[in-house]
């Protein structure tokens, strides 16, 4: 075999794929594409929403809220809310996937730093995401112990609210620093692998 | 839906985009579905990587400038969207599933049918191809593809001396791996 026969060998491949008709996957791609848009628009709707109805609910319960260590900490919750959906609309959906349209140097360049991108936001989870509703949730949970305490109340309540918030905040971080990081991490992991030594 | 300018009809954007899209994928879809089968082993991950690629190029439509070939353009496109899935599917662990060496080569003295050697050749050239790294792949297969050193240049930003050092060195690859193979071209 020669390399005539190589490329003889090459052009008679017709792998699967090969005959789809192109209306079909016109129809496909124009589906797809309506759904990653839905997608897209839903989530931010969700993430903004979210954020709102936390600041909201907890924004009202601070300003009826007669003392004022608890206002203080529900009013932290309550911008949380609005810093969460702020720093999601900013520096999260809002990522760009990188241009497909670059030489493979340059895509790949992009692209790790993409994934690079994606993943400090995700180790950074607990100190944008968690911790200023948690910081807000210890200042009312502290004031609560400290009120049960003098009145010589049971603080099993309180002690319970704030391991089951713990215990979510604890998921919520576990998710996306072990999960979601890991997973992104061995993309680009992969991706390394792939273009191992590659350099214009 | 066309537009109205000055009393002549001329395509709206969606129609013109519609257009440029159904005729790249008329053109182009094989030489799409052979760069997915250099990138992927499975047939269904070949004809969803089919599918990626073509949702790639209907989302680069609207940004096509004419600054490079429509060519070039594509299979730009098409292998940086290749290579993107194919990480994604290989850090699934599906490689696992394909060979570690391509497969062994009956020769025709063998008695096979020709066309059955034919097949066999054929997957043993795209596993061997599978195995290269991602930038000796995409340069081999445009290669393959027909296009011309410059055009390879344009896609990969490599200089063509490079271009042209790599091919070589692919082509002793694979005449290292196969022992019919001449290697230069006759």
């Amino acid at each position: 075999m020669n390399w005539n026969e190589v490329e003889a060998l090459w052009k008679e491949s017709v792998p699967k794929g090969a005959d789809a008709s192109p209306a079909k996957l016109l129809e496909v791609v124009s589906q797809r594409s309506r759904k990653f848009r839905r997608q897209v628009a839903w989530r931010n709707v969700r993430e903004v929403a979210g954020g709102l109805a936390v600041a909201a609910i907890f924004g009202w319960f601070a300003f009826r809220q007669t003392d004022a260590v608890q206002s203080v900490g529900m009013g932290v919750i309550a911008a949380s809310g609005v810093w969460i959906a702020v720093y999601l609309l900013k520096f999260g959906s809002s990522g760009k996937p990188p241009d497909p349209d670059a030489d493979l140097s340059t895509y790949c360049r992009l692209l790790s730093e993409d994934y690079g991108r994606q993943v400090r936001l995700l180790r950074r989870v607990k100190y944008w995401y968690l911790l200023p509703p948690y910081l807000g949730y210890l200042i009312v949970f502290g004031d609560s112990l400290h009120r049960r305490l003098a009145a010589g109340q049971s603080t099993f309540a309180a002690w319970a609210g704030l391991a089951w918030f713990t215990a979510v905040f604890a998921a919520v971080w576990i998710l996306n620093e072990w999960y979601g990081a890991r997973h992104i991490d061995q993309l680009q992991n992969e991706l390394r692998r792939m273009t191992e030594g590659e350099s214009a | 839906m066309n537009d109205t300018v000055e009393g002549i009809v001329v395509p709206s954007a969606e129609t013109a985009r519609r257009e440029t899209f159904l005729r790249l994928m008329a053109e182009y879809r094989r030489p799409i579905a052979r760069l997915a089968a250099a990138y992927l082993h499975d047939a269904q991950d070949q004809e969803d990587l089919v599918q990626e690629i073509a949702l790639a190029l209907w989302q680069a439509v609207p940004r096509f400038r004419g600054d490079s070939s429509e060519r070039t353009w594509l299979y730009r496109i098409a292998h940086n969207t290749a290579i993107t899935a194919a990480a994604k599917i290989r850090r699934r662990g599906k490689v696992e599933t394909t060979p570690e060496e391509p497969p062994e080569l009956p020769s025709a003295a063998e008695g096979h049918e020709e066309n059955l050697i034919q097949a066999q050749r054929r997957e043993w050239l795209l596993e061997a191809i599978r195995q290269m790294p991602a930038m000796d792949r995409q340069i081999l297969t445009l290669h393959l593809e027909g296009l011309s050193h410059r055009e390879i240049q344009e896609i990969t930003g490599l200089s063509e001396a490079a271009i042209a050092t790599r091919l070589s060195r692919q082509r002793d690859r694979l005449g290292a791996k196969h022992p019919e193979y001449e290697g230069n071209r006759t």
